[in-house]
């Protein structure tokens, strides 16, 4: 344990995540194990624990058939808002922005560098990623999950952070 | 042939073959069938003082399971004032883990050891009864700058405020088994385990409140006391699992804490602690994952960050979750209650630890 060096290396690791290999520990639980979704070709992952349907790729980024592939594309909070109203996808048209705790429940405890589950949810962004949901003691703030870590924070609205599309199951 | 005499019919029949009590006058409803919580009453009349045990089933199109055998034994002013004896013959059964799946679900409640149904039973779930999410408790919307805006806003239309159980309970159209903010649905429980109303109060005896049951996760929490005792708000330990398969690869440290009780004021000695005490009638208490820890987290507010009706004595701090942090095993992850924000601390460090127990 190198407790005075570990806030440079957040800092380094904050800024560095292209490349870096997610790692999972095995003498952690896990929260989101592989039969925990249902997949589909079509790029949705539905979940069997919460019973949301999730987009398996970021706004940006093309549904590849087994994979995503292209560039992840940030919004401000309103852009990410906005975006989601006017996406179309798998035939479905309602698609949102999930709040805190949807987006919170994509994440895997047992890794990092993502802390989501990569089969499900291929080259997902190590990126913070907005919520829908306004931060009740800052005007200006809204919520975001970071999937380098996994914790939720805020940020400014005006910032720019990676989106993932849920939607209700049936 | 009325119920009540085919139900003694087939009480009697089956006498010989499971010895079960005949009820001369059993009578009893099953009130709700949802995915969380299912409650009724039954009694005899011709043996008003007598607590009726009843078996519940969990019914689907492949198979028939048997989820509990109970005791109608919960007090119930409307039995009561219904003339139902002493009243003392309601039932709630928290649904267990194993029916959160694709299928769709009847539940049956039957007299013990019989296939008699109590009245109104079976019920049928809506659809499937997935793992159920908390909403945020965030039921106002917000442009760029202003928050606490009516729902919706212009040009940023679908956000929390928009939808969900908070606008439901909003809206007024949100069905709750018990109470709290927004779309939250906590029940009240007493030190002995039972049921209480909405009014009980904290406190050591066995029919004072000193757990809240989520109704739509399904999971107990212990609540807060003020009281300079085991479980006082102000108490603090470090973190410490010598479970080296899901300690994430070290075990933290023991008794760096600071607090009441005269045990090892580590989240290991806690959890012992409490288990020991058979608190709310139950002894599988333990720290909670990461996710269950934010599951009552409250985004609606801030110091605390949590609905403080069902969880008063909630210090503005860092409460542990048995989670270990992935990416660094001298680490383990902490709710702060104060914003709801989640972050990572030494093990070594002092926080509070509010246990949680699953559902039945």
């Amino acid at each position: 344990m190198k407790p005075l060096i570990l806030p440079l290396l957040l800092l380094s690791l904050a800024y560095s995540h292209i490349g870096v290999a997610q790692t999972c520990k095995p003498n952690i639980a896990p929260d989101a194990p592989n039969n925990r979704y249902r997949l589909s070709a079509e790029g949705t992952a539905f979940d069997k624990q919460t019973g949301l349907v999730w987009m398996r790729c970021a706004l940006g980024q093309t549904w590849a058939g087994n994979t995503c592939t292209g560039t992840v594309r940030e919004y401000t909070w309103q852009g990410a808002l906005q975006a989601a109203e006017s996406t179309v996808f798998a035939g479905r048209s309602d698609w949102r922005l999930p709040n805190q705790k949807e987006l919170q429940s994509l994440v895997e405890w047992r890794c990092a560098a993502p802390a989501i589950n990569l089969t499900a949810f291929p080259n997902t962004p190590s990126y913070r990623h907005w919520s829908s949901s306004p931060v009740a003691y800052n005007n200006y703030y809204a919520w975001f999950v970071y999937f380098y870590y996994g914790y939720g924070s805020w940020d400014y609205k005006n910032g720019n952070y990676a989106v993932r599309l849920v939607r209700s199951g049936q | 042939m009325n119920n009540t005499q085919r139900l003694f019919q087939v009480a009697t029949l089956l006498l010989p073959l499971t010895a079960t009590p005949v009820y001369a006058a059993l009578d009893g409803a099953l009130y709700r069938g949802n995915c969380n919580v299912i409650t009724g009453w039954a009694w005899d009349s011709a043996q008003p003082t007598a607590r009726i045990k009843l078996d519940i089933y969990d019914v689907t199109p492949s198979k028939t399971t048997r989820l509990t055998t109970l005791t109608a034994q919960q007090f119930r002013p409307d039995l009561l004032n219904a003339g139902k004896g002493d009243g003392k013959h309601g039932f709630t059964y928290v649904l267990p883990a194993s029916i959160r799946n694709a299928m769709k679900h009847q539940f049956s409640v039957r007299y013990q050891g019989t296939n008699t149904e109590v009245g109104n039973s079976p019920k049928a779930t809506l659809g499937a009864c997935y793992g159920k999410l908390n909403d945020t408790g965030i039921k106002t919307c917000s442009d760029d700058s202003t928050d606490r805006l009516g729902c919706p806003v212009t040009g940023y239309e679908g956000q929390d405020g928009d939808y969900g159980r908070d606008a439901l309970a909003r809206a007024g159209k949100l069905r709750k088994t018990g109470g709290g903010k927004a779309g939250f649905d906590f029940t009240k429980i007493a030190n002995d385990g039972s049921v209480l109303p909405k009014t009980a109060k904290l406190g050591n005896q066995p029919k004072d409140w000193a757990c809240t049951r989520d109704n739509v996760t399904g999971l107990l929490w212990e609540v807060k006391t003020a009281d300079s005792g085991l479980r006082d708000k102000d108490n603090s330990y470090s973190w410490y699992n010598p479970d080296n398969k899901t300690n994430g690869g070290s075990a933290g440290y023991p008794n760096r804490g600071t607090c009441y009780g005269g045990i090892s004021c580590d989240t290991d000695g806690y959890v012992k602690a409490v288990n020991a005490l058979k608190l709310c009638g139950k002894s599988a208490w333990r720290a909670p994952k990461q996710a269950e820890l934010l599951s009552i987290a409250d985004y609606g507010n801030y110091k605390p960050a949590i609905d403080t009706a069902y969880f008063p004595n909630t210090a503005v701090r860092g409460y542990w979750s048995s989670s270990p942090v992935a990416y660094d095993k001298g680490y383990a992850w902490i709710v702060d209650f104060g914003y709801g924000y989640d972050y990572w601390y030494y093990k070594r460090y002092n926080h509070v630890v509010r246990l949680v127990h699953s559902g039945q």
